[in-house]
């Protein structure tokens, strides 16, 4: 079952009336009807400049099923946080921290539905419908594809973009980018709020994907890039064979949070999600989609921040003669406990601990920390394995560190030593002192985890702390990314 | 009267005419005789669908049938979907709508939630 525009809209202005202190309510560019466009943001607690995610559904009018999941995922989140527990779909759990460390270090935006005409459309009108209800001036066709108008790559046509706004193709790019308000939203949310990880949810397929859509992706050259390719033109992508650039540092990055948080689908009910690149949807360019756009504005403008995009293709293919029902089945309900779940793990992947502490509560930049980190450990695969486990362990450690007072301001002033070290991380030495305030603060996290494994982490994180007194953090990391890490779970 | 009959035929044929034309095959496409290029399914022009194995795959009219055939492409069709709405009985009612509103709703208020580890800025 398929809630109605004005039941999706219910949802949030019942949130944000029930528990205004978690839930604000937005109202952004109305659509090309006029319809009221919501978005929804859930915090708990304070802290300035926190990072942020958003959750976008309903781009495409005819894949009905996940503006629905997105409000239920929001009542979730909202009653998993205010009742203290954890939350679970199927076999994916998360603990009641877990929801706490989410709801309290992240600014969760969520626009669920946006496309509220489309919608309607589908609803009242043609089941089929992808576009808005843009009215295409000189034409008696109506629509553009909000996923084919951001500024990215515009214009420049494929297997489902096309510059005809009479193309049964449904991938019409409308007369400029962003020239309609349901694309814009995305522009005016990542230009207004701070977005470090975005995620646009289609259907159907099951596939968990990321840039680029317009060529395929390489890691060796960085140009020429897509800032020197020709668009607005009309014409296929070139020269054809052009590869666009990630680094290897992004793609790694893309490929472990796209994992885990298929990983966490498959937990649910054993749904076998796939990862793979937007170009590798259709084979061939797909350009002016969200995911692209939002992904790329750091490399168009590099005073802007890095945002990392996701998008899901939800829901398994049924085949041949089920295309419909694939986007629009009986029964959503299994397919959208894959898609909380999917969302869930993607907002816990958002976390960062040391983050948290840096920016949001001293007001401090921890750049020098991700540099030596993505820089020193993330080329080998021993170093990615350390990645992991400060990854799987920081919301417990956080949660420890946050729940006492000294704890935190323990952290406090450790860390922007960590910070001094790392920003002159081949000249400064650790001291001696500097190892044991750290072997120190570590062992008041081992006296108070409850999980033996991530007490025995901690103990093996000590075991090479007590090693660098008088190296540098260069020479540090450089030893620890040739070591194995604790194995957790 | 016979007049009439005939109009009344007629206009019943139009109106099949016209859902036929509006109606939507769901196809699959394949290269056929005259593929020339390995980018042929770059300009179809038609409705495509993501496909898990990577086909192509896509929503078609006549009209597009006519002219995927005419480029010498091979089509293969599985269903007929007829124009029209999302059926009824698949939006939630009110009814049901507010039932589970109201039983999430209530859950929320009735729990204060923890006491924040940072308190709100204002």
């Amino acid at each position: 079952m398929y809630r109605s525009i004005e039941q999706l809209n219910a949802v949030i202005d019942s949130l944000v009336d029930s528990a205004p202190e978690l839930c604000t309510r937005i109202f952004l560019n109305n659509s090309v009807q006029n319809r009221q466009i919501r978005a929804l943001r859930l915090r708990a607690g304070g802290g300035t400049n926190r990072r942020g995610i958003l959750i976008v559904g309903g781009m495409h009018a005819r894949e009905l099923m996940n503006p629905d999941a997105i409000v239920e995922l929001a009542t979730d989140l909202v009653a998993a946080y205010k009742s203290s527990n954890g939350l679970a779909y199927g076999g994916a759990s998360w603990s009641s921290t877990d929801v706490r460390i989410m709801m309290e270090t992240l600014d969760i935006w969520m626009l669920p539905c946006a496309n509220p005409d489309g919608r309607n459309r589908v609803m009242n009108g043609d089941k089929l419908w992808r576009m808005n209800l843009r009215d295409n001036a000189g034409t008696t066709c109506d629509g553009v594809d909000p996923n084919r108008n951001c500024d990215f790559m515009w214009r420049v046509v494929g297997p489902t973009t096309v510059c005809d706004p009479c193309s049964t193709t449904q991938g019409f790019v409308g007369s400029l980018p962003f020239s309609e308000p349901e694309a814009n939203n995305i522009h005016l949310l990542c230009d207004t709020h701070r977005i470090d990880v975005f995620c646009d949810v289609h259907s159907f397929s099951g596939f968990v994907l990321f840039p680029w859509g317009h060529a395929p992706t390489q890691t060796t050259q960085p140009l020429p890039n897509f800032t020197t390719l020709l668009m607005g033109f009309c014409r296929p992508l070139d020269p054809p064979s052009h590869q666009e650039f990630m680094s290897t540092s992004d793609k790694t990055k893309y490929e472990t949070v796209a994992t885990r948080v298929k990983n966490k689908i498959s937990a649910v009910r054993g749904e076998n999600y796939v990862l793979k690149t937007i170009f590798q949807v259709y084979g061939g360019p797909t350009t002016g989609t969200t995911s692209d756009y939002v992904y790329s504005r750091h490399i168009a403008n590099p005073a802007l921040r890095k945002t990392f995009a996701f998008a899901f293709e939800t829901g398994p293919d049924l085949g041949f003669g089920r295309t419909l029902e694939s986007f629009q089945p009986a029964n959503p309900d299994p397919i959208k406990d894959d898609t909380k779940a999917g969302l869930v793990e993607l907002i816990n992947q958002s976390v960062c601990a040391i983050e948290f502490i840096g920016t949001t509560i001293l007001g401090q930049s921890v750049e020098p920390i991700s540099a030596a980190r993505d820089e020193l450990l993330e080329p080998t695969e021993l170093g990615r394995g350390w990645i992991e486990f400060v990854d799987n362990i920081q919301v417990e450690l956080l949660a420890i560190v946050l729940s006492d007072r000294t704890l935190t301001e323990r952290a406090m002033s450790l860390l922007p030593r960590v910070q001094e070290l790392a920003a002159q991380r081949e000249k400064t030495t650790v001291t001696d002192k500097d190892v044991e305030s750290g072997i120190e603060f570590l062992e008041a996290l081992q006296s108070r985890t409850k999980t033996p494994e991530v007490s025995d982490g901690i103990s093996t994180v000590i075991s090479h702390l007590k090693d660098a007194s008088g190296q540098t953090v260069e020479a540090i990391l450089q030893k620890l990314a040739k070591s194995d890490s604790p194995k957790l779970y | 009267m016979k007049r009439s009959k005939k109009t009344a035929a007629s206009v019943e044929q139009h109106d099949r005419n016209d859902a036929l034309l509006k109606t939507r095959f769901e196809a699959t496409i394949y290269p056929g005789r005259n593929a020339e290029t390995d980018n042929w399914a770059n300009d179809l022009d038609v409705d495509r669908g993501p496909d898990a194995e990577g086909r192509v795959r896509a929503f078609i009219t006549v009209a597009d049938l006519v002219r995927l055939l005419d480029r010498g492409l091979e089509v293969r069709l599985y269903r007929a979907h007829p124009y029209g709405p999302l059926d009824p009985s698949l939006i939630t009612t009110d009814e049901a709508f507010k039932s589970w509103l109201n039983e999430k709703i209530s859950t929320i208020k009735a729990n204060p939630g923890p006491k924040p580890f940072i308190e709100p800025d204002n």
